[in-house]
């Protein structure tokens, strides 16, 4: 029990550094993806085929064996 | 309301900015693929940051509080050990289900489903999510609001009477929180709920770190150890000691933990989202390493309530109410006098709620129009139509959680709310997960499992509500130890899981599957 009580409370305390650092690296790294992401979707051809609708469906067993 | 002008200025500021970096990202929305699954450009980092501010609502914070006032640290160790010993070896180092998920490239859940087994079975999961999930997310903005009304100190009175009904400050402050979830989901949904989560999740872990620092401050690190021995004592830190936790309940939390993990359609968007399935992975395993100390923070929080107010309920509160918006009352407390932090905190329990709202009403009715609408019609919907569905669906979930705010009352905790509703969806992951994996599945076998999953945890409650007073009784002692919770729980996914089997191979229905190769994983 002595020991719960104190992992509890230190890793509270340690996690709040971790907090911290975490926080830093997200904002430096995620404003370099962000910023890769908006120029690729600036960059790509617009897909309006991609619209949730299912086009490639998935192959029955007999399907995969004829095309192989 | 107590808030002073300096810090009032500070909210005003940061939510105006964040409504100009929202309508400037709006350009990037071209296509009904940008709308829902932002291209599937989405980098690790980004994907964390988003998913920081997604997982960081203000109802979990007032979830984490509340648990931590009631109940200590005891409940946090289950899940620890659930994320140390399977979560992150299964999802984060070997990315078992969710990089297949990815692979697949599809927009929402039951999509999948239609891929993999037939449209009928893709309409009737998008009708059962949006039903159960919608319900599931109801009551995020409600606790928000009691928790605002809370921290700002504003009193619950009546702004107008319509005689059939009164509408109170909770009503303003929910028709806030959802007109701005509403708002950052229509301009340019996932585009914009990346970009600006990304934003918020800097300004909420700051915010949190902050308050963190001052409730320690203010309660005092050896005042709480001291109120958690004397309240809470043993049962604060030794999970088997709460009688509700049994080694039925332990299965079916690692059970759910791995199931629901490809059941959850707001996490799996966001899957959908990123560059790659190997970026997936990556995220899965950052994610799980840093999100557990965040929530042991606002564990913290309750505790600190704990210490200074003790666990008495005041007079005037109902003792469940009191218990979602503690955390309020307390962050209220310690930020008093400290110039410009109660903007700040406030800012950040706006932002974590957005962040929250429009991250969960953008999946939910991404499935309402996708999976419900345009799946129902055998005209293709134009890229104009497809995107006006995506809006009013999201305007008409926000609409139905108002009236639905306006009539619920809270009688259970946050977290049982959400299990019981969560309940109604629980077998979509096992459906997932067997097409994922197993060739045989079928669209008989996905009709079995979705069936018996709705029906199983449903017919359960309506069992407690009307016959459970029976086994409460001193006669039936000995038959409440087999009939309870942990075992309808238990039984709700061992029977739709035995019925996909039992329904894949006593049909000749033939099964169709994906197939994943080496570079689709990567």
């Amino acid at each position: 029990m002595t020991f719960l009580k104190l992992f509890a409370y230190w890793f509270v305390g340690a996690n709040i550094v971790i907090t911290v650092i975490f926080s830093i690296i997200c904002l430096i790294f995620g404003g370099r993806d962000l910023a890769r992401m908006l120029r690729e979707i600036d960059s790509a051809p617009t897909d309006d085929s991609d619209d949730g609708r299912v086009t490639t469906p998935g192959v029955t067993v007999d399907e995969a064996n004829r095309t192989r | 309301m107590n808030l002073p002008p300096g810090d009032l200025a500070l909210v005003v500021v940061l939510l105006a900015a964040l409504v100009w970096v929202g309508c400037w990202a709006r350009r990037y929305t071209r296509s009904v693929a940008h709308f829902t699954v932002a291209g599937r450009g989405m980098g690790m980092w980004l994907g964390l940051g988003a998913a920081v501010a997604e997982s960081i609502g203000l109802v979990s914070i007032a979830n984490s509080c509340q648990q931590g006032f009631r109940n200590g640290f005891s409940f946090i160790w289950l899940g620890l050990a659930v994320n140390l010993c399977i979560s992150i070896p299964l999802f984060g180092i070997m990315g078992l289900g969710i990089k297949r998920y990815r692979a697949t490239r599809v927009q929402t859940l039951p999509q999948y489903y239609e891929m993999r087994y037939s449209r009928r079975v893709r309409l009737f999961a998008g009708i059962t999510l949006a039903l159960g999930g919608v319900l599931n997310m109801a009551i995020f903005p409600i606790v928000e609001s009691h928790f605002l009304l809370e921290f700002l100190n504003i009193p619950n009175s009546v702004v107008f009477d319509a005689g059939f009904f009164q509408f109170t400050m909770f009503h303003v402050v929910l028709a806030i929180l959802l007109a701005l979830a509403v708002f950052f989901t229509m301009i340019g949904g996932m585009v914009t709920v990346i970009v600006t989560d990304y934003l918020q999740s800097v300004l909420i872990l700051m915010s949190i770190t902050v308050i963190t620092f001052l409730v320690f401050r203010a309660a005092g690190v050896a005042n709480i150890m001291r109120a958690v021995d004397t309240h809470l004592g043993a049962a604060a830190f030794n999970t088997l000691s709460r009688r509700s936790i049994g080694p039925v309940f332990v299965v079916v939390f690692i059970l759910g933990s791995i199931i629901q993990r490809l059941a959850f359609p707001p996490s799996l968007q966001k899957m959908s989202a990123a560059k790659s399935p190997e970026v997936v992975r990556k995220m899965f395993l950052l994610s799980t390493i840093f999100t557990q100390g965040r929530g042991m923070m606002f564990v913290a929080w309750g505790l600190a309530a704990l210490a200074l107010f003790g666990p008495e309920v005041p007079a005037g509160y109902d003792p469940e109410v009191y218990g979602r918006v503690v955390g309020g009352r307390l962050i209220a407390t310690v930020v008093e006098g400290v110039p410009l932090i109660k903007g700040l905190a406030l800012t950040a329990f706006l932002f974590a709620s957005i962040s929250t709202n429009d991250s969960y009403l953008l999946s939910w009715a991404s499935v309402i129009a996708n999976d419900c609408i345009a799946a129902a019609r055998r005209k293709p919907l134009s890229r104009e139509g497809h995107l006006r569905a995506l809006k009013f669906s999201s305007v008409g979930i926000a609409v139905f959680i108002f009236l639905f705010g306006c009539w619920y009352t809270p009688k259970e905790t946050i977290l049982q709310f959400f299990y019981l509703t969560g309940a109604i969806f629980g077998a979509c992951g096992l459906v997932t997960w067997f097409g994922l994996y197993w060739r045989r599945a079928n669209s008989p076998g996905a009709w079995a499992c979705l069936i018996t999953g709705l029906v199983l945890p449903v017919g359960w409650f309506v069992f407690q509500k009307y016959f459970g007073h029976v086994l409460e009784s001193e006669a039936h002692r000995g038959l409440a130890r087999w009939i309870n919770s942990d075992y309808a729980a238990l039984w709700a996914t061992v029977v739709p899981a035995l019925a996909m089997i039992a329904g894949a191979l006593g049909s000749r229905s033939p099964a169709r599957f994906v197939e994943f190769d080496k570079k689709s994983l990567q």
